[in-house]
């Protein structure tokens, strides 16, 4: 789950590592606070290896 | 025009079936997504009912145990969230593609029955027992009857065999070709009824069936487990959508 305002950059860190992934094309925002997307990494994703990479850009 | 009315139902219902089932699928993913946050910003949650019961709160009191009696599952608000994201990345997606299909299936079973009950002529040179005819009450039973198992026999094809037949039952009228879906729909289609297929009848790990269904536009190879990822699930959907429109058109403007 990541903020809107930071997606871009997360996508931009998936494509350049050439991490699978999507976006739901909803994303939301609960009791007022800044709207969230979900990036899905699908059953192959390795969610740690994906941390790391978003950790070094984010 | 009774035909082109009865081909116009057929094309809206498809596509409000189409309608709700995106609906749903979309309300769906809303639902969880807000649940999870809910539980990351750390709301709190009972739930009571037939089937499920609720346990006294476990270890410091702030996680209370749901527990399904059918299942034994045992489940935190923690572990709820966690498994909203299997239902929304890959049970809910497969789940909707699967109705997707279906869709069409319905849709082009139904068109095709419409269209040779039409024109039975088309079926003139199938033969049929005469033991069927004595037993028939009328000319109509006989009819239906030559429909339906022409239309089953079809359908346990492969989807190139039904669009070819569809061209067939056109060139007989009028000499002209319907000329949808075009050939590379046609392909993308039968790999999504392949993929259907498989998560159907294989737990959704490819074989040697699905790779030789989808042909060149396979996505997996046997013994990959398939996934029905956001962009392809859109994809099906509007491709399914473009197909239900263009053959229900393409007919109308012939009958018309």
């Amino acid at each position: 789950m990541v903020p809107l305002d930071q997606l871009d950059d997360v996508r931009r860190a998936l494509d350049e590592n050439n991490i699978r992934y999507w976006v739901d094309e909803a994303a939301i925002s609960f009791n007022d606070k800044p709207f969230i997307a979900t990036v899905n990494l699908g059953r192959a994703g390795d969610a740690s290896a994906v941390q790391t990479i978003l950790d070094r850009v984010l | 025009m009774a035909l082109a009315d009865d081909i116009f139902a057929l094309r809206d219902r498809a596509l409000a079936d189409l309608n709700a089932v995106l609906d749903y699928s979309s309300h769906t993913k809303i639902a969880w997504g807000i649940i999870r946050q809910s539980v990351l910003e750390g709301s709190k949650f009972a739930i009571k009912g037939t089937s499920i019961r609720l346990d006294p709160p476990i270890g410091d009191g702030s996680s209370p145990v749901l527990i399904e009696r059918r299942t034994g599952t045992e489940t935190t608000e923690a572990t709820l969230a966690d498994k909203a994201r299997d239902y929304m990345n890959i049970q809910l997606p497969e789940a909707t593609f699967q109705q997707f299909i279906s869709i069409f299936e319905a849709f082009f079973g139904d068109f095709l029955r419409l269209w040779l009950l039409a024109h039975p002529a088309i079926l003139s040179k199938k033969q049929i027992d005469f033991k069927t005819i004595l037993e028939a009450p009328d000319k109509d039973a006989i009819t239906q009857l030559m429909v339906d198992r022409e239309l089953n026999d079809l359908t346990h094809g492969p989807p190139k065999a039904w669009f070819k037949y569809l061209d067939k039952t056109f060139e007989y009228l009028d000499t002209l070709k319907l000329g949808v879906p075009a050939k590379e729909e046609i392909q993308r289609f039968a790999e999504a009824k392949a993929s259907r297929d498989v998560l159907v009848h294989n737990r959704g790990v490819a074989n040697k069936m699905y790779e030789s269904k989808a042909g060149t536009l396979a996505r997996y190879r046997t013994g990959e487990r398939i996934e029905i990822p956001g962009d392809y699930h859109k994809a099906t959907e509007e491709l399914i959508r473009k197909m239900v429109a263009d053959i229900s058109n393409a007919a109308i403007q012939k009958v018309s």
